[in-house]
């Protein structure tokens, strides 16, 4: 028996049978099936899902937006906040990471020194770059090494931070956060990847306010 | 804050606005832009086009039609023609090679997977038009205005389309549900 060809039933599939058409898909259980399966075909098509871009694609945009004067990426008069970019909440994170990990580091090694003459807390002096940067290097020094002194003492059982180091949850998280992203770019329809990935995100923002809360009490951010 | 007073301060060149059409946009405009362009890379190109094409044109959008219709509509128009200049680029340069690897899954995952990667091997004529009418349910009308072409052709490629889409997703991993008997299209 000669079959309806493929692309008549490319057409079947949307458009109504002729009278032949119907006497041969009642007589042919192959053909009936092969549209039926072109049915389906197409009814999952039309409910694929849309797709998140790639992380950064928003940042390059808003580069060549920039470029052609089509946005204003510094800050407004009168407004305190800007560009909620990913990169900018990223350094926001960084400095308040910075700051808190050397203000609780400082605090809780109960150094009256630390906290009075911090590195963090100095007034920056260097008037060139090798200067800056030696200051930097100085204050990273500093900060290493209260936030050595910092996990050791907070995770210690019965201290209130005994659950955990936030900074090094944060840093967790980040690394968790990007993981999600790969494997949610490999698997963008994924349910459990998507849901995973929302979570660590919500989670390490969590941490964020956390941190910079906990770091604006003090006065420091 | 509401649509109209997102697009109003994008036009006056706010990048927060901006970014919130994107947050609230990009995922629609990537997902037709990237099937139109059948590869994640030449997709991210596209779709940077077409949002740099919509930011542009912001202060002629009238509210005529819903935004995201007017905005899906520059995607569209945008990856075609992007999609046209990489055709013609490609005639000159040796073909690809690679398959698309697909990564374990399951599921209506794996099938929504096996359907993305079975669009991006139609043919690109096949594939747009499939897009267009399938996915994202252009009229044979509006797809003869946006490809160029007459509502016959329109017809015939999606038809064609459909029975090629059949024909690669039995050969993704789809066991053939049809074992008696030869047919045509089979060999």
């Amino acid at each position: 028996m000669e079959h309806l060809s493929p692309e008549t039933l490319g057409r079947l599939v949307g458009d109504p049978p002729t009278t032949e058409d119907l006497q041969h898909l009642d007589g042919c259980e192959e053909c009936a099936a092969e549209l039926e399966m072109l049915r389906q075909q197409t009814t999952l098509l039309g409910g694929l899902p849309d797709m998140r871009p790639p992380q950064g694609d928003f940042e390059s945009l808003e580069a060549r937006l920039a470029a052609e004067g089509l946005v204003r990426v510094g800050p407004r008069p009168g407004s305190p906040d800007v560009i909620a970019a990913p990169r900018w909440r990223t350094r926001v994170a960084a400095v308040a990471i910075f700051l808190g990990g050397a203000l609780s580091g400082a605090t809780v090694v109960g150094n009256s020194s630390a906290t009075t003459e911090g590195p963090v807390a100095q007034q920056a002096t260097a008037n060139n770059a090798a200067g800056a940067r030696a200051e930097v290097a100085r204050a990273e020094r500093a900060y290493m090494e209260a936030l050595v002194q910092y996990r050791q003492l907070a995770t210690e059982p019965g201290t209130e931070e005994s659950a955990g180091d936030p900074a090094a949850r944060y840093a967790a998280l980040e690394y968790l956060v990007r993981a999600g992203q790969v494997a949610v770019r490999q698997a963008p329809a994924d349910p459990f990847l998507n849901g995973l990935l929302a979570s660590a995100q919500a989670e390490q923002q969590a941490v964020y306010r956390r941190i910079s809360g906990a770091a604006r009490q003090d006065g420091w951010f | 804050m509401s649509e109209v007073q997102l697009i109003q301060r994008a036009c006056e060149g706010d990048a927060r606005a901006v970014r919130a059409l994107y947050e609230r946009f990009s995922p629609r405009v990537y997902a037709v832009v990237r099937r139109i362009a059948g590869d994640d890379e030449l997709a991210r190109d596209y779709a940077q086009e077409a949002w740099i094409r919509a930011i542009r044109a912001l202060p002629t959008f009238r509210g005529d039609a819903r935004f995201s219709t007017w905005l899906h509509r520059i995607a569209v128009n945008s990856a075609l023609q992007a999609a046209r200049k990489a055709e013609t680029r490609r005639k000159y340069e040796a073909p690809a090679l690679e398959e698309a690897a697909l990564p374990p899954a399951s599921g209506d995952a794996l099938l929504k997977r096996r359907l993305e990667a079975a669009l991006d091997q139609l043919p690109q004529g096949m594939r747009q038009v499939l897009i267009l009418h399938d996915v994202e349910g252009y009229t044979h009308n509006d797809i003869g205005e946006v490809l160029g072409v007459t509502v016959g052709t329109s017809k015939s490629q999606l038809f064609k389309a459909r029975a090629k889409m059949r024909e690669i997703l039995r050969g993704i991993g789809e066991a053939p549900r049809v074992e008696k008997g030869e047919r045509a299209w089979n060999t």
